[in-house]
């Protein structure tokens, strides 16, 4: 035990150090991409004290301490932002506490995180939140939260959502699990009118899918695994576009959608003005339920992996727009209570350290998307939804800025992980595209991957 | 000198992972076994098999049990369908004190499907799938298989029908497996929330009547309803189950040669009419003295293996 303690201090000192190193480094010839503000060029970016000192094509006046950085082949864009995280804090420290999420987050080249309510106790009043946010300062990346519709996220009343919003949650939901009721989620969406709050939602109607293993598929029924149809996700979301219409245009944000319907029920909302947005996470835009076939844990997760085809379609969804972000859902579950007969294995894997990586993969490195696109769905779009502003990449500000290198070639070790958990399912897969330095609140990361 | 091949696995967790020399192998030495039935074998003599039951069972269990004893294996049995044992940490637990009493070969069913190939994962032993969840139950294919070729030699003549609750079953799936690995014709007959409708069955027909399926069968293969495992509401009562699949006396005076099958335990009045209980085309006791010699020929193959 003392000599873990011990290790583990080191471990932190290490990390501590790193962002404390005075800050005044010169990026040569690094591509600098900004969509929100149409910004896409090469040029020398100088960073001195977390403030972007000078941009400009072959820099010279640069102090005689400034390190330099042969950039040519890395690219730098306002800092990723991922809207859905669990950093199981309060109640479950021994899988993530703040400090060792946000340093994954940093890992993986993030500079923002919105943390889901299902801690224990839950994110649904005030007294946590503020303990919450109190503990969440002096952070290389910011820590925004979400709170709860319902109280103890039991779908029966509605949390203080109006002074819960007053201080500083940014989105609701009762993640985790969904708002059953059509009639709580009809309140909820009446009452988050006076201040046109953000619900997002959960989506799974549960009475299909209790004691599920994975996607209702072939693979289901050979492995003997109950299935968790499609449609229990659909319906849902179905429901709650109708009720958010409703109840006057509410705004909706569909979290982690899986199934190449729900993205056509999202595409036609959009298309009628519905004020809607979605998120799909790397590894439903990446894997397929076939990867269940060893009753492998690090596959599981809520909602499933889908077919081929549904990932086919998800990447259609995030082409034209349709899916406006990709959100890791990060959900650290330690080693033992993963290697479990995977009934009892919980649901969730770990992703902030490879998102990134997993993102440039399958869509850049494939043609799907351009870089520009990536960075809207990673950085500019979650932070649109939640209407925070988005960094900027221009002389005189505060660096918040992920740069990474588009190109490398790297392959996954989850014993590099920051994260208190390991529960990947792409350990030891090859990745093209790696974070290098994360810049935010004037300290700065060197990614270890 | 008894007909001894290696087999492809070290243990027996999933049938569909057998290959077509596997169970010939399997049917080889099960055939040797059944001709000297009355002799008793010491070939495994030192060795301890652990049969863990986390389920209910009776004809596996003892089946599995005398099977080891005839062949001078000595047995160690843990009931625990009585206890409380759900975690998968205790699972662990249980089979790590099972191997410090120096068992080689360890049995296993249990509830939950994947169960035997996640505890193969973590230890090094030997393990026997004697049923995990929905998943397999390849002893049971395995017998089912070698009684219908004891009656059948070439299987890809033969029309069987496996009817009742294909969803829930895991001898439907182990039959499956099997009987596609030795080219049997197989068809199916389940009411529509006993079915697994996202599956494509390949090269395998589905019936619509039970009139249409006796008639095309030369054997009828019946499932137990798992009501330990059926999603409630999956049918409106067994009355009308057995009204539209139950197989009754009717169908064998209609078609005298038509054979049938049960894995047991049989609900009479639900899968097969209380009057075919010792018809003469009845391959129910077959299958359970059958299931002896395949067992005794799987625990010698692996065990074999090791050595």
């Amino acid at each position: 035990m003392f000599k873990y303690l011990e290790i583990e201090c080191i471990f932190v000192n290490i990390l501590i150090i790193k962002e404390k190193k005075p800050l005044n480094l010169l990026f040569k010839q690094i591509r600098l991409v900004n969509p929100n503000d149409e910004l896409d060029v090469i040029s020398d970016l100088w960073i001195k004290d977390g403030i972007i000192k000078q941009i400009k094509p072959n820099l010279q006046n640069y102090d005689t301490e400034t390190q330099i950085i042969d950039s040519a082949n890395f690219v730098c864009c306002p800092g990723l932002f991922d809207m859905h995280v669990h950093f199981r804090t309060p109640g479950q420290n021994h899988k993530e506490t703040i400090e060792s999420g946000s340093n994954s987050a940093a890992n993986g080249g993030f500079t923002g995180v919105v943390c889901m309510p299902n801690t224990s106790p839950a994110i649904d009043n005030e007294i946590t939140l503020e303990w919450l946010i109190n503990n969440s300062k002096d952070n290389i990346i910011d820590i925004k939260y979400s709170a709860a519709i319902t109280q103890n996220r039991k779908g029966e009343k509605l949390t203080n959502m109006n002074s819960l919003n007053d201080k500083g949650v940014v989105i609701f939901t009762d993640d985790g699990d969904p708002v059953k009721s059509a009639d709580m989620m009809k309140k909820a969406f009446d009452y988050a009118s006076t201040n046109d709050l953000l619900l997002s939602q959960h989506c799974e109607e549960t009475s299909l899918t209790s004691g599920f293993g994975m996607d209702e598929c072939e693979l289901s029924f050979k492995l003997g695994l109950k299935g968790y149809p499609s449609v229990a996700e659909e319906i849902i979301i179905n429901r709650d576009i109708l009720l958010s219409e409703y109840c006057g245009n509410r705004r909706y944000h569909v979290q982690h959608l899986s199934t190449w319907k729900s993205v056509n029920l999202v595409r036609q909302a959009k298309k009628k003005g519905i004020r809607v947005t979605c998120e799909v996470s790397p590894h439903h835009l990446s894997l397929d339920h076939n990867n269940l076939s060893t009753f492998d844990t690090n596959f599981k997760m809520n909602p499933p992996l889908r077919s081929q085809n549904d990932i086919d379609l998800i990447i259609e969804g995030l082409k034209d727009g349709t899916i406006d972000c990709i959100a890791t859902d990060h959900a650290p579950h330690t080693e033992e209570e993963k290697n479990n007969v995977f009934d009892l294995a919980p649901n969730g894997i770990v992703g902030l350290e490879t998102s990134l990586g997993v993102c440039l993969t399958n869509l850049f490195h494939t043609g799907q998307l351009g870089l520009n696109e990536i960075v809207l769905k990673m950085s500019i779009n979650p932070r649109l939804i939640l209407n925070i502003e988005v960094p900027k990449i221009e002389e005189g500000v505060m660096a918040n800025l992920t740069i990474f290198d588009p190109n490398e070639l790297w392959k996954v070790d989850k014993t590099k992980f920051i994260s208190k958990s390991r529960n990947t399912p792409y350990n030891e897969i090859e990745l093209k595209g790696k974070p290098k330095y994360t810049f935010n609140n004037n300290k700065y990361y060197i990614s270890n991957l | 000198m008894r007909p001894i091949n290696k087999l492809s696995t070290k243990s027996l967790i999933d049938s569909s992972k057998l290959t077509l020399d596997d169970i010939n192998s399997i049917f080889c030495l099960a055939q040797y076994y059944k001709s000297n039935s009355h002799q008793k074998f010491d070939f495994h003599k030192n060795k301890v098999a652990s049969l863990l039951f986390f389920e209910p069972s009776t004809r596996t269990k003892s089946s599995f049990e005398l099977a080891a004893k005839k062949l001078g294996i000595t047995t160690l049995s843990l009931d625990t369908s009585n206890s409380s044992i759900k975690k998968g940490e205790s699972f662990i637990d249980t089979v790590e004190t099972y191997i410090e009493l120096e068992t080689d070969c360890f049995i296993i069913r249990h509830q939950l499907s994947g169960a035997c190939d996640f505890i193969s994962k973590n230890t090094s032993s030997i393990f026997i799938n004697a049923g995990d969840g929905k998943h397999d139950h390849p002893t049971q294919g395995l017998l089912d298989a070698f009684t219908l070729k004891e009656i059948f030699p070439d299987l890809s003549k033969v029309n069987i029908t496996i009817i009742g609750d294909i969803s829930q079953s895991r001898v439907a799936r182990t039959n499956l497996n099997i009987l596609s690995i030795l080219g049997a014709n197989i068809s199916i007959l389940a009411p529509s929330t006993l079915y697994p409708m996202h599956v494509d069955f390949k090269n395998i027909n589905v019936y619509k009547s039970i009139n249409e399926a006796v008639e095309n069968s030369n054997v009828i293969m019946c499932l137990r309803l798992q009501n330990e495992r059926m999603d409630s509401n999956a049918l409106p009562s067994t009355s009308e189950f057995y009204k539209y699949y139950g197989l009754k006396e009717s169908h064998l005076i209609q078609y005298p040669d038509l054979l049938f099958m049960h894995p047991g335990p049989t609900n009479y009045g639900v899968e097969l009419d209380i009057k075919l209980k010792n018809h003469k085309n009845s391959l129910i006791r077959k299958q359970v003295n059958n299931g002896l010699y395949i067992r005794m020929a799987v625990l010698d193959l692996l065990l074999s293996n090791l050595s």
